[in-house]
């Protein structure tokens, strides 16, 4: 899975309008949210995060950053590049932190 | 999203850690969150029991919040037929947990409401526990209980049947299944659970908690005309305890952690703030689209927070606390009681009239009719007078001494007035409490006692109590270890490095235990600090609950409407609540223990009665007197190995201090023998005193009639209420009041503030003032109940006289019931010793147990069969049915014994009578008696026996492999085999014998172990355990001996002693190894059996010598020495070690003392 870090405003808790940086391909692009189509929580496995590795020996423990987030809420969005562009489907992610990322983009 | 509701959201559905596995959170951490988050209620409902009922209650009464009661109950009902699985995976059967051990099964939650309701909650717990292990509901269950009004409330939820297919959208299913339950229990007291965690509705492992299902049953609950109510599931208090959640997911189902076996999908199911519940409802209402969202979600809060209000319980009237709810009572059950004690009067040799005992009896009657414990007295009367008819020996332990009433009633045999003893102690008219009553009882055959109680007051009155095991470090380690994939050995490694302590202090212990710290676990931590998280998380999460092992509850008709029963492992109907919390519901608990000296006393006095004809009533005064003198010189001469309570070590020194001449004595002596006197050295000045060394010392004349007993020390309890009331003035009610408070440091200003006033009115002065207070704070923490001495010592005098008058029979009890500390091998040298002789096992003789045996004047001490290694119950029945044999062959051939067992009784002698063998005639010692080799069988050695059994065995298989051949070819064969020829093969040595003893036994029978290496010991000067105490202190010596035990007591300072006791056959031999100690002498230490020790000693009193051990040695590996390399080579191995000399040299150049 493809994950992009965006930035992402939201109205309420929920996101208006989220910023996909630029790429090879194309230039920073900014999206409207036009409709939410779902929205959910997932656990994370916290059972592979570094901090689990470092235990099993799989990873230097000088490594280990925070503990595991346990969370993560998932927008499921349908948004568009401008008023011509097309519409498409995305995944927008928030983790335990606030930080926001791309997850799946079907445009 | 919008959240307008700002009333507080009340949890209905909340699993605690006593949802055993399931739960990560204690009932007082998830009080104590809905408090702070200003709910003003909260509800539990555990996983297949109320096992946490009580001390939830309790939480929130502490709290100020008020407690809601239910359960949530496995269901295995219909929907099965119509298409949907009740059960997923159950065929797989992988080799380790996963579907295995959980089911999965559909799940129904209940809340009570009222009294009522709790008891059929109660009552619905016990139905689904009619397997063990297995709790499940059914209708057939469910019909069965709810025969009345129903006043419990039924709440299908997402993981009901209906749940299940509304997750599947059978719209028709789902009205199917709630028809039968509206059909019940009527819609009113049905609830349609709407549950959502914010889950994927599209992951088929999160539907369940998804706000697209909680709509759709919201959606289908308004078709039905059911209410909904809005829960959260909660399994923990804290949004990021979900990881402990998880870990108990996996140790529940004994998986690793992975999406597949884990329950929890996210974060959500905690116990969340009211504002996120308001927004949950909103959402749900939002998606439901029945109507408008505010309006729903607002309606949905609302119905929600009326069937909390509906549900709250009041502790007193609903749960019966604070009240005892005792057995049924007789007519006038104050006069019954105080007719039966009237008749116990002469029976204990009270003259009627006698003024101090009927002012006595007079008082208790009257505080007992006051607290309405009547019918606790009579019925825990009746139990004793029940055992007794058993011919079961019983005793009463604890404070129960302290009242004429139970010894009048024969449930205790110490007379409390001869010995001061206070029954203010026991039962105070100011605190309604349940006094305790506990019962020592021999253990072989406290089941059967169980049985008889529950057979007298039926299963609707009794049940066991329960006692949960909750995590502590180790297995939190396990479990977390698991979870996480470790590798099993690391696992192990890493629990095992720590000692028995609580999880939540693994960090501390890494700090503080110079093993972890050094060992390497410190470093890892940081690797491990995960593990480290998860372990305190886990700690005293409750993990398992079985039968306590003596509580037992006995209450009226309405014991079963207050507390859920399953079955134990031992089949008695467990309560589930543990001893406290059956206190707190008023429910009378008798402990009944079962102490193995009482089994070994009884064995003693049948087989004092087998043997001479005699039958000794040991509870009768006036046939085991008391003050019998014997007795008390064999107490003050310390052989008291195997008697009650002052045996150890340690005792046996008190013992040879204190000299106790009279009960009273004794009962000083065990008071004094604890950890508190010992440590705040409340003995030296009573000994000082007791032996005339220094006068005793009284404060104030007053204290003289108080404390002249134990010489102006305050030991007992009794004292400290005396005291009280003489410096106060009041009652020994108040004052018992006083001393329990005094046990609470924080309590002292107050007190102070109370007791010098009192005692300044009362004309004391403030000096003597002063130090009596400062007595009574000192003394708070190391006082005794002297009535618990007293019990104590009643069966600690009983077995001392047993021992002295009949230790023979006395011995044979404690070698066949092992109530003591030490091995069988070091009571039957004390045998020895006291000039018993030890019988050899003898195949035409010997008995399951050990037997006394009358040998000339005297007795001997018969082994057992059961003691051969890898004997079985069934073979010790042959072979006792099958007596008398003619020989081998003969015995061969009846019992059908599996071949090693008999190879193990040959080498131990057990055929030797029976073939005129006896022992080689070696220089070791004098042949075995009885075994008078005859001139015809001179020459038939145990090796002969061994080499026929071969040949036996030999036959048997050939013959048999022939099926042709019948019985009498088998018999044949036999014949041919069983001619005994002397082979010339040389006997066993006694060393061989011994040795095979030790093998095959366990013990050495027919000689002391250490005898062998006498001649080595001496000729290295080894000093003997009788021979220690003419050694100077401080001299370098040799000592040696088989080991008896070593203990490494918790030391405060973390330095670490190791007491090692040896056996050398002439008295036991201390040696304490301080942490300076090498580690290769620890090892030896620890790992040897056989040892010879270079210590330090030092004088500690008269009859007092102490070992500081500073070397160790194999007494074996030096015996072989010395026979291959002589004593030139031992002596070399002995040679001090560089450190040893070094330290020597400081202690001559005097950098060093000693």
């Amino acid at each position: 899975m493809r994950v992009e870090v965006i930035e992402v405003q939201c109205r309420e808790g929920v996101p208006v309008q989220f910023r996909r940086p630029a790429s090879r391909a194309r230039a920073s692009r900014r999206y409207r949210v036009r409709a939410i189509l779902g929205f959910w929580v997932e656990g994370t496995a916290w059972w592979k995060s570094k901090a689990v590795r470092a235990v099993l020996g799989r990873e230097s423990h000088e490594s280990i950053d925070t503990t595991p987030e346990l969370d993560r809420t998932i927008w499921r969005v349908e948004a568009r590049a401008g008023e011509q562009a097309q519409v498409g489907v995305y995944d927008l992610v928030r983790d335990g932190d606030g930080a926001w990322s791309l997850t799946r983009a079907a445009d | 999203m919008v959240a307008a509701h700002d009333q507080p959201f009340i949890h209905l559905r909340v699993a605690s850690g006593w949802s055993m596995k399931h739960g990560a959170s204690h009932p007082i951490e998830l009080v104590e969150r809905a408090a702070s988050l200003g709910q003003p209620a909260l509800g539990l409902t555990d996983r297949d029991g109320v096992h946490g009922a009580v001390k939830f209650v309790l939480a929130c009464q502490k709290v100020g919040i008020s407690p809601i009661l239910g359960v949530d109950l496995a269901f295995s009902g219909s929907l099965t037929s119509s298409g949907i699985p009740a059960q997923r995976g159950v065929a797989r059967t992988p080799a380790r947990g996963g579907a295995f051990v959980d089911a999965r099964l559909p799940r129904v939650s209940f809340l009570a409401q009222g009294a009522a309701g709790w008891a059929q909650v109660c009552r619905l717990v016990s139905a689904a526990h009619t397997e063990r292990g297995n709790p499940v509901l059914t209708w057939e269950k469910i019909e069965e209980v709810m025969t009345g009004n129903p006043a419990i409330v039924v709440l299908l939820g997402p993981d009901s049947l209906i749940g299940s297919a509304l997750i599947h959208k059978r719209e028709q299913q789902a009205r199917t299944e709630l028809a039968r339950w509206k059909s019940l229990f009527g819609s009113e007291q049905l609830r349609m659970e709407l549950i959502s965690h914010r889950a994927n509705d599209r992951d088929p492992r999160a539907v369940s908690r998804s706000t697209a299902l909680a709509a759709r049953m919201l959606r289908c609950a308004v078709n039905e005309h059911i209410t909904p109510v809005l829960t959260n599931a909660v399994r923990h208090a804290r949004p990021e305890q979900g990881r402990v959640v998880d870990v108990l997911d996996a140790a529940r189902r004994l998986v690793m952690l992975d999406e597949r076996h884990l329950d929890r999908v996210n974060s959500n199911g905690h116990l969340a703030s009211s504002q996120h519940m308001a927004e949950i409802a909103h959402e749900i209402a939002d998606r439901a689209a029945v109507g408008s969202t505010q309006l729903v979600a607002n309606r949905l809060l609302a119905v929600t927070d009326e069937l909390a209000r509906s549900c709250v319980l009041d502790p007193q009237a609903d749960l019966g606390l604070g009240q005892a709810h005792l057995p049924e009572a007789p007519a006038g059950v104050n006069q019954v009681l105080r007719q039966r004690c009237e008749a116990g009067l002469s029976r204990r040799g009270f003259t009627h009239g006698d003024r101090v005992v009927t002012e006595r009896l007079d008082v208790e009657l009257g505080v007992i009719e006051h607290l309405g414990f009547a019918s606790y007295f009579l019925t825990v009367a009746d139990i004793v007078e029940m055992i007794r008819g058993l011919g079961i020996r019983v005793a009463a332990r604890g404070s129960g001494a302290g009242s004429l009433v139970n010894h009048l009633l024969d449930v205790s045999g110490v007379d409390p007035i001869a010995h001061g003893l206070l029954f203010e102690r026991f039962l105070s008219p100011l605190r309604v409490q349940l006094p305790d009553i506990d019962l020592d009882v021999e253990s072989a055959r406290r089941l059967e006692i169980y049985k008889h109680i529950f057979d007298k007051y039926g299963a609707q009155r009794v049940a066991c109590v329960a006692m949960t095991d909750t995590y502590r470090v180790r297995h939190a380690i396990r479990d977390v270890g698991s979870a996480l994939g470790m590798e099993s050995g690391e696992i192990s490694r890493f629990a095992k490095v720590f000692p028995h302590i609580k999880a939540r202090d693994i960090r501390s212990a890494l700090e503080n235990i110079p093993e972890l710290r050094e060992g390497g676990f410190g470093k890892s931590s940081s690797r491990m600090a995960l593990v480290l998280d998860l372990v305190e998380e886990l700690d005293g999460l409750p993990r398992h609950t079985a039968m306590h092992p003596c509580g037992i509850v006995l209450s009226n008709l309405s014991l079963l409407d207050r507390t859920p029963v399953e079955p134990s492992s031992a089949g008695f109907a467990m309560s589930q609540f543990d001893k406290d919390d059956v206190e707190e519901l008023g429910l009378l608990k008798l402990d009944v223990l079962g102490v193995r000296m009482q089994s070994a006393m009884s064995y003693a006095l049948n087989e004092i009665e087998r043997v001479e004809d005699v039958r000794i009533e040991l509870d009768n005064g006036a046939q085991v007197a008391l003050t019998d003198e014997p007795t008390f010189e064999l107490i003050r001469s310390t052989r008291t190995l195997g008697c009650f309570q002052i045996e150890s070590p340690g005792q046996r020194e008190l013992l040879g201090k204190f000299a106790p001449e009279t009960f009273d004595d004794l009962i000083i002596d065990i008071s004094l023998f604890r950890p508190g006197p010992v440590a705040s050295d409340m003995i030296t000045p009573f000994l000082q005193a007791r032996q005339g060394w220094a006068p005793a010392v009284y404060l104030h004349p007053d204290l003289r009639p108080i404390l002249e007993a134990t010489c102006g020390v305050v030991v007992f309890h009794e004292q400290v209420l005396r005291i009280v009331s003489l410096f106060t003035g009041v009652s020994l009610a108040r004052a018992d009041e006083v001393r329990r408070a005094l046990g609470n440091r924080d309590n002292f200003p107050q007190l102070r503030a109370w007791f010098y006033p009192a005692a300044f009115n009362r004309g004391y002065s403030l000096e003597v003032v002063e130090q009596v207070w400062d007595v009574l704070c000192a003394f708070g923490s190391f006082g005794f109940c002297k009535a618990h001495a007293a019990a104590f010592a009643l069966p600690t005098f009983q077995s001392a006289w047993l021992k002295t008058h009949h230790p023979a029979a006395f011995l044979a009890g404690v070698l066949t019931h092992d109530p003591g500390m030490y091995p069988k091998r070091v009571i039957l040298d004390d045998a020895r010793q006291l000039g018993i002789e030890v019988l050899p096992l003898d195949v035409q003789v010997s008995d399951r147990v050990y037997r006394v045996e009358p040998v000339g004047d005297g007795f001997g001490i018969r082994l057992a069969l059961s003691d051969v290694a890898g004997i079985s119950e069934d073979e010790v029945d042959r072979i006792i049915q099958a007596r008398p044999y003619l020989d081998l062959a003969d015995f061969f051939l009846r019992t059908k014994v599996s071949r090693p067992v008999i190879e193990r009784l040959i080498s131990v002698g057990a055929f030797d009578s029976l073939h005129g063998i006896s022992l080689g005639s070696l220089s070791l010692g004098p042949l075995s008696p009885g075994s008078v080799a005859s001139a015809q069988s001179a020459s038939i050695t145990r090796r002969d026996l061994l080499l026929q059994l071969a040949d036996l065995d030999q036959a048997t298989k050939t013959t048999r492999s022939r099926a042709s051949t019948g019985q009498l070819s088998l018999v044949a064969a036999i014949d041919s085999a069983s001619s005994l020829v002397p082979t010339g093969l040389p006997e066993m040595t006694s060393a061989e014998s011994v040795r095979a003893e030790l093998e095959v036994l366990g013990l050495d029978a027919s000689r002391h172990v250490v005898d062998f290496y006498s001649s080595l010991l001496d000729r290295l000067n080894v000093v003997r355990s009788k021979d220690l105490l003419t050694t100077r202190s401080q001299s370098h010596v040799l000592v040696a001996g088989v080991k008896v035990s070593t203990q490494t007591p918790p030391v405060r300072s973390g330095r670490r002693v190791v007491f090692l006791t040896m056996d050398d056959s002439t008295g036991p031999v201390d040696v304490a190894f301080f942490d300076s100690t090498s580690a290769q002498t620890l090892h030896q230490v620890f790992s040897g059996w056989l040892l010879v020790i270079r210590g330090v000693t030092r004088r500690t009193g008269p009859k007092g010598i102490s070992i500081r051990g500073l070397q160790a040695w194999d007494l074996t590996q030096l015996y072989e020495v010395y026979q291959s390399e002589g004593l030139g080579a031992v002596l070399d191995l002995l040679a001090p070690e560089p450190e040893v000399k070094r330290y020597d040299q400081r202690v001559k150049s005097g950098t060093m003392k000693p």
